[in-house]
């Protein structure tokens, strides 16, 4: 039932207003991310919210329910169905879009404010741009506002909006502490719904040869990392991502659901009682690694079945653990970016691995015409080297020659590879990246009976150097080969790093100088020393430092920071994204000292919001002792020092007594003066009660006091 | 001083709580900050609501004597009000007699803009009137929390006299009426005054001027000398009695004759005046408690 009030002329009242406008500005944000059928909807209901408020015609409650129920059915048959739209903003979002239909009161409009509250809140349950802060803050500063004036309506507009700034002004240094000290959970206590990683970007779980294409002209921060210590050569900085075994000669798996943990021994955290590793091996792997490299990972994407870490990683961290394949794995996958501490060697000779691992590393297409002559290739290279005790070494160094010898191109712009991609890679076209050179190496190696495996990651980075610490970004990501040699143990091995400058036409012209690379691999094939060149570290050809490598899918790239401008604005975004918008977990640790465990954070914030409440009590407590009584009379306050001191001399002030019997007993004492005790008393009558100007009153007053000083009381006789 | 959260700042803690719980799982930090400083807003309105109110007391508190069937109209202020901000302040104020709190004589009110207040408080029973147990209580500035200042001391003590009803007819019960009155001769009008019978209205005056006057008789009452009697009256009860001796005094204090007021224990003289009426009001009113 519609009901229509007397007054049809269209007029919003003030408080509709406000309540329209509110509602638009709290939706809108929500709707750059929703779907424009939804946006139209909403826009739909607020031109009825105007029509219904401007004419005055209030809905009755079987209609109030026949239109909730109409918005409901178009969003769920009209939008959900064809679209992917999140639920819970959207439903937020109707909410705040039909109340003002039915805020008709103090009571309603308080629902309406708290509403308009959750509905900017639950805006960033997702990862938001730093500017939808600012404009939320802003309109929390409006709402405020307007639940002032709702609560007062006797104050002026210009006034509620002062008593707003008033109370979130003073607001915002209690926020901060409590941003940083209120506790930080290490992972997510629940997922939401159809979370399944398709959204994040970065390297993907499943490859096929052209997949990292797309991210050769992202500048996305992927990570950064900060080294404990002396920082390496940005040329050595291979961050290993997930490992792929299983081809089908076209796409690639990384094996997350089939992960076996490193045997403890490895790491050293094996416990009293725990078997021995079949290999015999007792040593941890730090322990064999010439050096060990701490650094911290920050900004990472923690929504993966893997961690990053630099390449060879040799411990594990708080949230993650390390497989016998040396791939970090979190415990639980935590939504939005993570940081850890990691611990990695960059030479390093792995010891044996048990068997399951070179047999999933020896897997080959299982059907037959798949990368049939690349199989060939590894298979007449398996001949020709079968009686040379280090055939993996001659096997590698023979694939590389290939690659620098014959015409091959390192090129993003790659022609398709329709149904045999690595053959046609290997012997048609010749053209390709990173991926496309791993993974034909990758299948040569194994139909030569060497163990290899295919890791994708990234490469160098852009080195900061005034704060130690690197940002690798989404262009910086990589593919290579590792390969299982019994004299080196894993062997990493980049095989884009072969390929001559002059065959290079990356996109990008800012490549960098591989020659100098590249002349070092090549010139040492023909030894058995030039192996070294792939192993675990890359030594550096100058010894300089460079300060930035990679780049177009691994390439090297150096490029020199700026100092100024860019180098303000990265070091800008540094703070913003490792102590504003990336503070977390991690970051809150180290921030309070906690060496280790997160109840030492807990406890530390648990300690600080009690102290704070203490303090709230205290102030409360001396506030209502502090209860203001009138000001005490500055004569009486004379008078009351004259009779402390009578007191002392043993002559108390009786309650009943007026001060003339005062007088009049002191008199008969004769122990004092009569002339100066009549000045005294005869001073305090005229203050206490007769009219003076003020500055005659205040010259009395010093008067009386002086007199009530120099009063001289002698001892009792 | 205490403190009351309201149901808008129960709602607005569940928004926060909620909306944290969200920024926790997602450690998303623009969540936090937004959430920490709503948070800090509902903690800052605390300090301030109390600040405002701390410093708060009653002044200029009136009250006057009115009889049993009226109601009891107080009027105060309260201070110091700064920025005409008196009307953030609610107030409530009871009365108890000397037997006790009469139940539901509590009466609330705003204050306005510069702080002053007018209360009203249902009819109280006639006898000695304590007003106090003020509570004073605010909802600024965010209507989130409800601070309260409770001032326990008595404010002001006032007579509630008996209501004057006519129970009986004045002739045949224990006074000498004038015979003036039932002639309808008087020597003048004066303005008649609440509290005051109906019976001495001049009511030919009230519907040309629409004006109660009351009629004076001067020269009739000279001379004349009214004695009420408490025992003269005794088919009536004795909340009766004094309903029906407070309407004589009243009548003839209008009338401006010397009345005398005798009752069990105490026995005031004829005479006639403010003071004299006053006197045999407060008489009538503790009468009983004598």
């Amino acid at each position: 039932m519609i009901t229509l009030g007397t007054r049809r002329r269209f007029v919003l009242a003030p408080g509709d207003k406000w309540l329209l406008l509110l509602s638009v500005l709290v939706v809108v944000p929500h709707l750059t991310v929703l779907p424009p059928s939804f946006a139209m909807l909403c826009g739909a209901i607020w031109l009825l919210d105007v029509l219904l408020l401007g004419f005055r015609i209030r809905l009755g409650r079987g209609t109030k329910v026949g239109l909730i129920a109409a918005v409901l059915a178009i969003l769920w048959f009209g939008i959900v169905q064809a679209t992917q739209i999140s639920l819970g903003p959207a439903l937020v979002c109707l909410v705040l879009v039909l109340k003002p239909l039915e805020t008709n009161d103090r009571r309603g409009r308080r629902a309406f404010l708290l509403l308009c509250y959750f509905g900017a809140l639950i805006f960033f349950f997702q990862d938001r741009d730093g500017l939808w802060l600012a404009y939320y803050a802003l309109y929390c500063l409006l709402v405020t506002g307007y639940l002032l004036r709702v609560e007062h309506p006797d104050l002026g507009p210009g006034r509620v909006f002062r008593e707003a700034l008033g109370l979130l002004l003073p607001a915002l240094p209690l926020a901060l502490v409590l941003f940083y000290a209120f506790p930080r959970l290490p992972e997510p206590l629940w997922q939401w719904g159809g979370e399944d990683g398709a959204a994040v970007t970065g390297v993907p779980d499943e490859v096929e040869l052209h997949t990292l294409s797309a991210l050769a002209e992202s500048g996305e921060v992927a990570f950064r990392a900060r080294f404990n210590g002396a920082p390496p050569d940005l040329a050595s900085l291979y961050w290993r991502g997930p490992i792929y075994y299983f081809t089908d000669g076209r796409v690639w798996d990384s094996d997350y659901y089939l992960q076996t943990p490193m045997p403890p021994e490895r790491l050293g955290t094996a416990e009293h009682g725990d078997p021995q590793p079949a290999g015999g091996a007792k040593a941890t792997l730090a322990a064999i690694a010439d050096e060990t490299l701490g650094y911290r990972i920050s900004d990472a994407d923690g929504f993966r079945h893997w961690l990053i870490a630099l390449d060879l990683p040799v411990a594990e961290t708080v949230g993650g653990a390390l497989t016998e394949d040396y791939q970090l794995v979190p415990h639980r996958r935590a939504r939005g970016k993570v940081s850890y501490r990691m611990t990695s060697a960059l030479s390093i000779k792995t010891p044996p691995d048990p068997e399951g691992v070179y047999l999933k590393a020896l897997q080959l297409p299982f059907k037959s015409r798949m990368a049939r002559q690349a199989r060939g290739m590894g298979i007449a290279l398996r001949d020709e080297y079968a009686d040379d005790p280090r055939s993996a070494e001659q096997i590698i160094s023979r694939i590389l020659r290939h690659f620098a010898e014959m015409p091959f191109v390192y090129s993003l712009d790659v022609p398709p590879l329709v149904t045999n991609p690595v053959d046609e890679f290997l012997f048609e076209h010749r053209t390709g990246y990173c991926t496309h050179y791993a993974a034909a190496m990758t299948l040569i190696l194994r139909a030569a009976g060497v163990p290899a495996r295919m890791i994708l990651g990234y490469r160098g980075g852009e080195w900061d150097r005034g704060r130690d610490s690197v940002i690798v970004r989404q262009k910086h990501a990589h593919a290579w080969v590792e390969a299982w040699t019994p004299t080196y143990g894993w062997l990493r091995v980049d095989p884009t790093g072969v390929i001559p400058e002059e065959r290079v036409l990356a996109a990008d012209a800012n490549n960098g100088n591989p020659s100098a690379f590249n002349e070092r691999v090549l010139g040492s094939l023909a030894g058995k020393e030039g192996l070294q060149q792939f192993l675990r570290p890359q030594p550096t050809a100058t010894g300089a430092r460079s300060d930035s490598s990679g780049g177009d899918l691994g390439r090297p790239a150096p490029t020199e920071p700026g100092l100024s401008f860019g180098y303000a604005v990265e070091l800008a975004e540094y703070v913003w994204s490792g102590w504003i918008k990336g503070f977390d977990h991690q970051r809150q640790r180290e921030l309070f000292g906690a060496s280790d465990g997160w109840l030492l954070v807990y406890g530390l914030g648990a300690a600080l919001a009690l102290t704070l409440l203490l303090a709230y009590a205290i102030w409360m407590t001396s506030a209502m002792r502090r209860r203001p009584h009138p000001r005490r009379d500055p004569v009486q306050r004379q008078y009351a020092r004259l009779c402390r001191r009578l007191a002392k001399a043993g002559i108390p002030h009786l309650p009943h007594e007026s001060y003339q019997a005062l007088h009049a007993r002191l008199a008969l004492t004769g122990r004092f003066d009569p002339r100066l005790l009549a000045e005294l008393f005869e001073t305090y009558e005229r203050l206490r009660y007769r009219q003076h100007p003020q500055k005659a009153a205040a010259r009395e007053l010093r008067g009386l006091r002086r007199r009530i000083r120099r009063l001289r009381i002698p001892p009792r006789a | 001083m205490s403190v009351r959260i309201t149901g808008l700042g129960v709602g607005f803690l569940a928004v926060l709580a909620l909306t944290l719980a969200g920024a926790s799982n997602t450690n998303n930090s623009f969540g936090y900050l937004l959430v920490f400083t709503l948070l800090g807003l509902f903690v800052v309105a605390a300090f301030r609501g109390a600040l405002r109110l701390r410093p708060l007391q009653l002044a200029r508190l009136q009250a006057e004597s009115t009889f049993a069937d009226r109601r009891l109209a107080v009027g105060g202020a309260l201070t110091p009000i700064a920025d005409s901000m008196g009307s953030l302040f609610d107030l409530s104020l009871s009365a108890s007699s000397q037997h006790g709190a009469v139940p539901g004589s509590v009466a609330r009110a705003q204050a306005g803009r510069d702080g002053r207040f007018e209360l009203t408080l249902p009819p109280q029973p006639c006898g000695r009137t304590r007003l106090g147990d003020c509570t004073i209580s605010t909802v600024y500035p965010a209507g989130m929390l409800r601070w309260s200042l409770r001032l326990d001391a008595v404010l002001a003590s006032i007579w509630i006299y008996p209501a004057p009803i006519d129970h009986l007819s004045m002739a045949g019960a224990g006074g000498s009426r004038h015979a003036a009155a039932e002639s309808g001769d008087f020597d003048e009008l004066d303005a008649w005054r609440d509290g005051e019978s109906l019976a001495g209205v001049c009511w030919k005056s009230y519907a040309r001027t629409g004006k109660r006057m009351r009629k004076r008789f001067l020269q009739a009452s000279r001379g004349t000398e009214l004695c009420f009697d408490w025992d003269a009256l005794p088919t009536l009860s004795d909340a009766q009695k004094r309903s029906q001796l407070c309407f004589w005094v009243v009548e003839a204090h209008a009338r401006g004759d010397r009345y005398g007021l005798r009752l069990p224990g105490i026995e005031l003289r004829p005479d006639t005046g403010e003071r004299h009426y006053r006197r045999c009001l407060v008489a009538l009113a503790g009468s009983l408690d004598a």
